[in-house]
């Protein structure tokens, strides 16, 4: 079938030819690049003419030309060539890759343009970097691939996108998510939506310059996500991948003392909370009736001695003490793609679709998501060009929900469940599991089962969140569907009009059914419903005009946009079920709440921009946007301008004999961008919310408002030196940014004796700078093996520069000089040899100064056992890494590629939440880590852990610098094996491409501490609570004919 | 190129016509409506207030503030935690654990301090904002606007009495006119610039002008919708509460007096019916929860009834005092309301003698230890998952046990009244007075209750503190009552277990122990200009 069509396709452009140049000699030959691979679509044009073709599927083609003109011969990446046409009527050609890439057109804010006449900041993402990775959220890819860029790790929840950061957080309100333009429209779906070989490549544009005439939306930069088109000209051609693999924990849980260590800390704690001089002797006769639970084989008061120390009789014989067991399995993943495209003289259409099934490593989790994709391209006219696509991809998502601090969130119950209690009710007599009727097991709920002389636990009695979460069923089913459409009008040459206009739709059903038995849905259980939709409208409308004079190159656009997101969501919560297993709102009868509303969001902006370059040697580009936003009052409209500017130094004469430079290119912006988010669409409206009593009609003052609040606006510089060296073989950027933020939105906690706690306010001025170093090595390049070296490193910095009062927000303090993320905490100074208090470091407020150490009379720091009485201070630590960066390894070898991707940061440090829960002061039945047995005993032991004692609420503050770790880490975060069928055994068979490959995602974290995610978020406070990322291993195949 | 200019003109006029209309950027949500629409006219000004009832039992809606904290559902019987007076029977799954371990109010971090604050303090805000626009407005005097101006003032001061209560050195044992009180902040709105803390007396002063205020709006207002309103009878009782804090005997007693005016105290099957209705003849004031308004596990009866199917009540029955509940004659129907020889089913109880007949010293075999507990069931209903423990109260009981369903919570009702004007008596001296104000509660309990066996003030004061610790059990009563009679914690006789209560097991009085005034919010400390650790309590 494929040579017929390519068959037939030759014999019309034959035809096409013939008409036109009847009197010509006809040329014909295959275009293919420099591996022997054919170049479909690569453009063969008759020098000085605008006649021309292009090469077909199988890279051939026909040209009609005289005898003695000049072929050129281009495709995009690749060096154009020209050729004379001699006698021969045959000239197959090989075209060199574009190792400069320069020619490379990068995707920008309303438009494309080529990378040596781009004057801004931008990474790209192709293809090649997404289609081999079992990946999710395409997202996911650009971790590692671009400078400047953070990550947060994604929830291990099948389905769940990672979160990224572009050159540091700008706002104080924490909003860091980046604008997301897919093909040419702002995309508010889920970015996990996005069937990943449906990418062409991914655009994070990073400085003001390029993102400016995204004007109030773009103060996190802005990622230009485009999909792939079909191709004029081409065949049809078909691709389709699979993946299969294994899913497992990415990041393992934290270190846990063993059921002796258990008791035997615990008798600590229970010692040390009584007081007389049986102290020791309670403790341990009693320890039993504190803990609820014995799973050893000795007396219930004989576990402990006097001294605290395990009965040397005692051994284990509960048969199943671990939590993780229950709640973790294998999971596993497979995902199918299908793309077909193609096109004729005149149109292009592309074709995919995809299916993903994935099982999370933790029971009940899994993901199911199906997109498909249409685009196509016509030609209507000489001066009318239209175009567009559909999306639409459905997914379901099945709990459990991370439910944060909640007692059924089981990550939280399975981490702080103390070493010696099952999940399973277990035998007190002889620890084996016990079972039901049906043999099967029964979850321990932690409450007294008298009649089995089973005692209650002492923590979370009444739940167990696991057999919750088996019992209890969380749905989430989501349509996302979309659609772009395009007319481009050329009205004569050079200026064109266009209109974009898209819309996305999301629609949500997430149902939430908690059982009758265990849990917040006992006795009667309870449902809730909640839907929304999501209608986000975007329209576009640009003229463009560009004009050559000679060596000076215009280039001019002009535009307007509007913005309209809609959003309406419907809840239902009902208790009482009449029948189970169905989970409808019918099946329920008393009505607990009901509620609905919609919310809006506008934006409208004018935009003109104008490129400039002379000779290409020298561009300039200039931008400026309005825009207005609902959300403001009384300032609703803002103006953002940028201007770049680029001296591509290799292009001068004095550059000429300069020979190991291949490319050598200055370039620096300036530009303003805004943003208007706070949180809430209506933060500037003073608002009563709905409160009703007992069914009458009832208000209640439910936010501050402010009319006044204005556009944060976003300032930042960029210079950068992009270079390549020794023929490419070196190639690379040094870059330096200073972003500045001003006006800043936050709501400003204020006294909480104002009767509201925080007030809407634009409130102060930060900056981040940091200095980006991308570079890319082709160490060994030979025939058969090849090895490229890419590093890339970044820093970063945030400092506060103006704002009115400090606030305190969690474990921060915020005042100029410092950054968002400078930790301020209860300064803990070690423990007291003598009794074992925690002690903290003294600290008092001085004329408005925080943070100022009391001294003793000796000059040394003052000490208090009270955090309370000591007061915080500044930690000189803070949550924001020195240096970011990744390191890449490709190897080429014949037909085998290997690629390896690590990810690293140097420096930061993390409030470990997730550990100080497990260095409690001694809570009976909670968690407790191996580093709680240097715990203080007796007068005079030296040590850094204090004393155990129930209750005392002094001893182990979780806002202290005790828990304050390293952030460092260094993750190998991916890793590639593929195999290529060669070319002559792919044609035999008839195919074009055939590859086997394995990868694997998150494979190490090498961090500081088992059990800690130092991506889990920017304040650098883990909870330890949460679905941690996973770990995928796959193969796949991709084949293409 | 006439035919590209039209094409020019054509599409240049597309992109015009695009632009978008003036109105395009406005938008208002759709489940809120605007400050100044909410206190335009007095019709409005009602919806707020009917917020404010709301707030006062329902789930926390403020941003920043904690759900849990189910304003008075939360703070009645947290008060009772700290005070003592309901005594847990084991760790239970840990809510309000902290408040009777004495670890939670200490500490300026608790959310416990600070919900309770900011909640009072957005009560004052919302009234200030009541009482200012109508002061600036020309609304037609109504008895409609006496109403609103009437509660707003009394919901003021009532708010400051519960601060200034709970977070300044009580009244009568300090200084009133150095001890440092807490904001008073009149004006609402911004700009948000805090306020000093003053001194006790200052805010005793305001509460009193806006209590009075209160009164004289309400004596010419029209009716309360209903008893979750503030009526001028509530608006008598708060002033009689703040009086009796101050040591303003007098007008505690006549404002007492005044407050229970049409309340009839209860009879025995009414006091006995579970106090889950604010429908009862001698509720107040009181608020109505509706199954579509539920508190779930945050309200009232989830944190101190027996048969609310929660795990904190199937592992924790609340207790009262032994020697309390002792002292009740048997001719007092109150002693039906707790059961001294109910089993302990618990082996956590932290008594220790959980789990058995063979741990209970009152059952000797397993079958009458069984049956009793399936009797308390069956008679209080409740789930079999459900512990008992001697001395458990069933004061509290669910119109439907066993389930998780919807109970009134009860603010002030006729009884606490009839206390007030006793003790304010006595402390006047006034023996008689006081005699015959106790009897008209204490021959509705007890029909051999006889006021001459008290003769002296601390007969009288001995009485009266023991009638409030049973009648009010568990009415939120108990903490603020030590701080005014200047009474240690002392709960060795109690049936209360040291390992479980540990500092709130002892504690010295509240003369000699600050550990009574309870720390201001970290938070407040943190925003508000005027304060800085120094001021920390």
């Amino acid at each position: 079938m494929k040579t017929k069509f390519s068959g037939i396709l030759t014999l019309l452009l034959a035809f096409a030819v013939q008409f036109t140049f009847a009197q010509e000699k006809t040329i014909s030959g295959k275009v293919s690049d420099a591996s022997g691979l054919p170049l479909p679509g690569a453009t063969v044009v008759v020098k000085g003419t605008s006649f021309g073709t292009s090469t077909d599927f199988d890279g051939k083609y026909v040209i009609k030309a005289k005898q003695g003109a000049t072929l050129v011969y281009s495709f995009v990446g690749y060096t154009t060539k020209q050729v004379q046409v001699g006698t021969s009527n045959t000239i197959n050609l090989v075209l060199e890759e574009d190792a400069t890439s320069l020619n490379e057109v990068v995707v920008v804010a309303f438009g494309t343009t080529t990378k040596e006449a781009f004057t801004g900041s931008a990474s790209i993402v192709k293809a090649e970097d997404l289609e081999l990775r079992p990946l999710t959220s395409p997202i996911a890819a650009i971790e590692g691939n671009a400078t400047g860029v953070q990550f947060l790790s994604a929830s291990g929840q099948p389905g769940s996108s990672p979160s990224i950061v572009i050159r540091g957080v700008g706002t104080l309100n924490g909003n860091t998510d980046p604008l997301f333009i897919v093909d040419g429209v702002s995309y508010q779906g889920g970015l996990n939506t996005i069937n990943q070989d449906d990418i062409e490549s991914m655009t994070i544009l990073k400085d003001a310059a390029s993102t400016s005439l995204y004007g109030s939306r773009a103060a996190n930069g802005v990622v230009i996500i485009t999909t792939k088109k079909g191709k004029k000209s081409t065949g049809i051609t078909v691709n389709a991948t699979s993946q299969f693999g294994t899913i497992t924990k990415g990041i393992d849980e934290y270190d846990a003392v063993n059921p002796g260590e258990y008791y035997e800390l615990m008798f600590q704690s229970y010692k040390n909370s009584l007081t007389g001089a049986n102290a020791a002797q309670t403790a341990a006769s009693q320890l039993y009736n504190r803990l609820g639970r014995n799973p050893f084989n000795v007396a219930n008061d004989q576990i402990v001695d006097v001294n605290g120390v395990l009965n040397p009789n005692a051994q284990l014989i509960a048969e199943d003490l671990s939590w993780y067991d229950a709640l973790e399995r294998t999971g596993s993943r497979q995902s199918h793609s299908i793309n077909v495209s193609g096109g004729g003289e005149k149109h292009s259409v592309f074709l995919s679709a995809s299916n993903l099934d994935e099982n999370g490593y933790v029971i009940e989790s899994n993901y199911k998501r199906t997109t498909t994709r249409l685009s196509g391209t016509f030609d209507a006219a000489k001066w009318l060009t239209i175009g567009g696509n559909v999306n639409i991809s459905t997914e379901n998502t099945h709990g459990p929900a991370s439910r944060g601090t909640s007692v059924a969130n089981v990550f939280g119950f399975a981490k702080n469940m103390g070493s010696i209690y099952s999940p399973y009710l277990l035998d007190p007599v002889t620890g084996q599991i016990l079972r039901d009727e049906a043999g099967d097991i029964i979850w321990d709920r932690g409450e007294s089962i008298a009649s089995l002389g089973i005692q209650s636990r002492p923590t979370n009695v009444g739940r167990n969140a696991l057999e919750e979460a088996i019992l209890n069923e969380e749905i989430t089913r989501r349509n996302n569907y979309g659609y772009r459409f395009n007319a481009d009008f050329t009205i004569i040459e050079g200026l064109k009009t266009s209109f974009i206009y898209g819309q996305d739709y999301q629609d949500s059903i997430n149902q939430s059914y908690e059982n009758p038995v265990v849990g917040d849905g006992a006795p009667t259980a309870r449902f809730d419903d909640n839907r929304f939709r999501r209608t986000v409208e975007n329209f576009n409308q640009l003229i463009s005009y560009n004009k050559t004079l000679g060596n000076h190159n215009f280039d001019l656009t002009l535009g307007h946009e509007s913005f309209d997101r809609n959003f309406s969501e419907n809840r239902a919560f009902k208790s009482t079920e009449t029948a189970s297993g169905i989970y409808e709102l019918a099946n329920f009868s008393v009505i607990l709440d009901a509620d609905g509303s919609s919310t809006d969001y506008k934006l409208e902006g004018y935009l003109a921009r104008l490129n400039y370059d002379f000779g290409s040697k020298y561009y300039l580009s200039g931008s400026v946007r309005r825009d207005g936003s609902s959300v403001f009052t009384n300032n609703k409209w803002g103006t953002f301008y940028s201007v770049g500017g680029a001296w591509r130094i290799d292009q001068e004469s004095f550059m000429k004999n300069v020979n190991f430079i291949n490319n050598l290119k200055l370039r620096g912006s300036y530009g303003q961008v805004g943003n208007d988010q706070l949180g809430n669409y209506y933060i500037s409206q003073p608002l009563y919310a709905i409160y009703p009593n007992a069914g009458a009609p009832g208000i209640f003052w439910d936010s501050t408002g402010n009319a006044d609040l204005k556009w944060e606006t976003s300032e930042s510089y960029d210079v950068a030196l992009e270079f390549g060296l020794f023929n490419n073989r070196i190639s690379g950027s040094f870059e330096y940014y200073k972003k500045i933020s001003s006006d800043l939105l936050y709501n400003v906690p204020i006294a909480p004796s104002e009767g509201q706690i925080e007030a809407p306010d634009n409130v102060g001025d930060l900056y981040n700078e940091g200095f980006e170093l991308g570079l890319n090595a082709q160490i060994i390049k030979s025939n058969n093996f090849s090895w490229n070296l890419g590093i890339q490193a970044s820093t970063l910095k945030n400092e506060i520069t103006a704002l009115p009062n400090p606030f305190v927000d969690g474990s921060k303090r915020w005042e100029v000089g410092r950054s968002r993320y400078d930790f301020f905490l209860y300064d803990y100074a070690g423990v007291d040899p003598t009794n074992g208090d925690a002690l903290y470091y003294m600290y008092e407020e001085v004329d408005g100064q925080v943070g100022v150490p009391v001294l003793n009379d000796d000059g040394t720091h003052k000490t208090s056992n009270s955090w309370a009485t000591a007061s915080k201070g500044y930690a000189n630590a803070s949550a924001i890494p020195d240096l970011i960066g990744s390191i890449t390894n490709s190897f080429k070898y014949k037909n085998i590629d290997l690629s390896v991707l690590l990810t690293y940061q140097i420096g930061g440090d993390i409030l470990d939440y997730g550990y100080a829960d497990m260095m409690h002061a001694g809570t009976y039945g909670a968690s407790l880590h191996p580093d709680m047995l240097n715990t203080w005993k007796n007068p005079g032991d030296i040590t850094d852990v204090p004393r155990l004692q129930n209750g005392n609420i002094n001893l182990a503050q979780s806002l202290s610098t005790r828990w304050l770790t390293d952030a460092s880490y260094i993750a190998i975060r991916n890793v590639n094996l593929s195999y290529s069928l060669s070319n002559s055994v792919a044609d035999k068979i008839g195919i074009n491409k055939l590859r086997l490959f394995a990868s694997g995602e998150n494979l190490f974290m090498f961090a500081k501490r088992t059990g800690l995610n130092p991506q889990y978020n920017l304040a650098g406070t883990p909870s330890g609570n949460d679905y941690n990322p996973n770990r995928v291993i796959s193969i796949g195949v991709n084949v293409a004919f | 190129m006439i035919r590209n200019k039209i094409k020019l003109l054509l599409a240049l006029t597309m992109v015009m016509v695009v632009g978008c209309s003036e109105e395009y950027l406005e938008t208002v949500p759709t489940d809120s409506i605007s400050e100044a629409a909410a206190l335009s006219n007095p019709d409005n000004m009602e919806l707020v207030l009917n917020g404010l009832h709301r707030m006062m039992y329902g789930q926390n809606q403020l941003e920043g503030g904690e759900s849990s904290r189910s304003g008075e559902s939360y703070f009645i019987p947290g008060f009772d935690a700290v005070g003592g007076n309901t005594i847990h029977s084991s760790p239970g799954n840990g809510w309000m654990r902290a408040d009777a371990q004495w670890t939670s109010h200490i500490n300026p971090n608790s959310t416990t301090n600070l919900n309770l604050w900011f909640q009072r303090y957005h009560f004052i805000a919302t009234s200030s904002n009541i009482i200012n626009t109508v002061a600036s407005s020309d609304f037609t005097v109504t008895p409609q606007l006496n109403n609103i101006l009437g509660q707003a003032h009394a919901y003021r001061a009532w708010s400051y009495w519960r601060l200034v209560t709970t977070f300044s050195k009580g009244y009568l044992i300090g200084n009133p006119s150095t001890d440092p009180g807490v904001p008073l902040i009149l004006e609402a709105g911004a700009p948000y610039v805090g306020a000093p803390r003053g001194t006790v007396e200052e805010v005793y002063t305001q509460m009193y002008k806006d209590i009075d205020a209160a009164i004289n709006y309400l004596k010419v207002a029209s009716a309360a919708e209903n008893k979750s309103n503030i009526s001028l009878n509530a608006a008598y009782g708060i002033k009689a509460r703040i009086a009796l804090s101050k040591g303003d005997w007098a007008a505690a007693a006549s404002n007492a007096a005044l407050a229970r005016v049409g309340y009839p105290l209860l009879n025995e099957t009414e006091w006995l019916s579970g106090f889950n209705s604010y429908d009862l003849p001698e509720v107040i004031w009181g608020g109505k929860v509706i199954d579509t308004e539920s508190n779930y596990f945050q309200s009232y009866f989830y944190f101190i009834s027996f048969s609310f199917n929660g795990s904190l009540n199937r592992s924790n029955p609340k207790l009262i005092s032994k020697e309390l509940y002792d002292r009740i004659p048997a001719t007092d129907y109150r002693n039906k309301a707790w059961l001294p020889l109910a089993p302990n089913t618990n082996g956590a109880a932290s008594n220790g003698q959980g789990g058995s007949y063979l741990t209970d010293p009152n059952y000797n075999d397993k079958a009458s230890f069984d049956a009793a507990k399936a009797a308390i069931i069956a008679k209080y209903g409740a789930t079999s998952a459900h512990n008992t423990h001697p001395y458990m109260n069933v004061k509290f009981q669910l119109k439907n046990p066993g389930t998780t369903g919807v109970d009134d919570v009860i603010y002030m009702r006729s009884s606490e009244m009839v206390l007030i004007e006793a003790e304010a008596k006595a402390m006047l001296s006034d023996i008689t007075g006081a005699q015959n104000a106790l009897e008209v509660l204490g021959i509705k309990r007890n029909p051999n209750f006889n006021k001459l066996a008290f003769t002296t003030q601390a007969q009288l004061m001995d009485e009266i503190k023991w009638q409030r610790r049973v009648e009010l059990w568990g009415e939120g009563f108990s903490f603020h009552d030590n701080i005014r009679w200047d009474e240690a914690i002392d709960q060795t006789n109690s049936g209360a277990s040291l390992v479980l209560y540990q500092d709130g097991f002892m504690q010295a009085k509240p003369s000699t122990n600050d550990k009574w005034i309870w720390k201001i919010p970290q938070k407040e400390i943190d925003a508000n200009p005027f304060l800085t650790d120094a001021d920390q309590n």
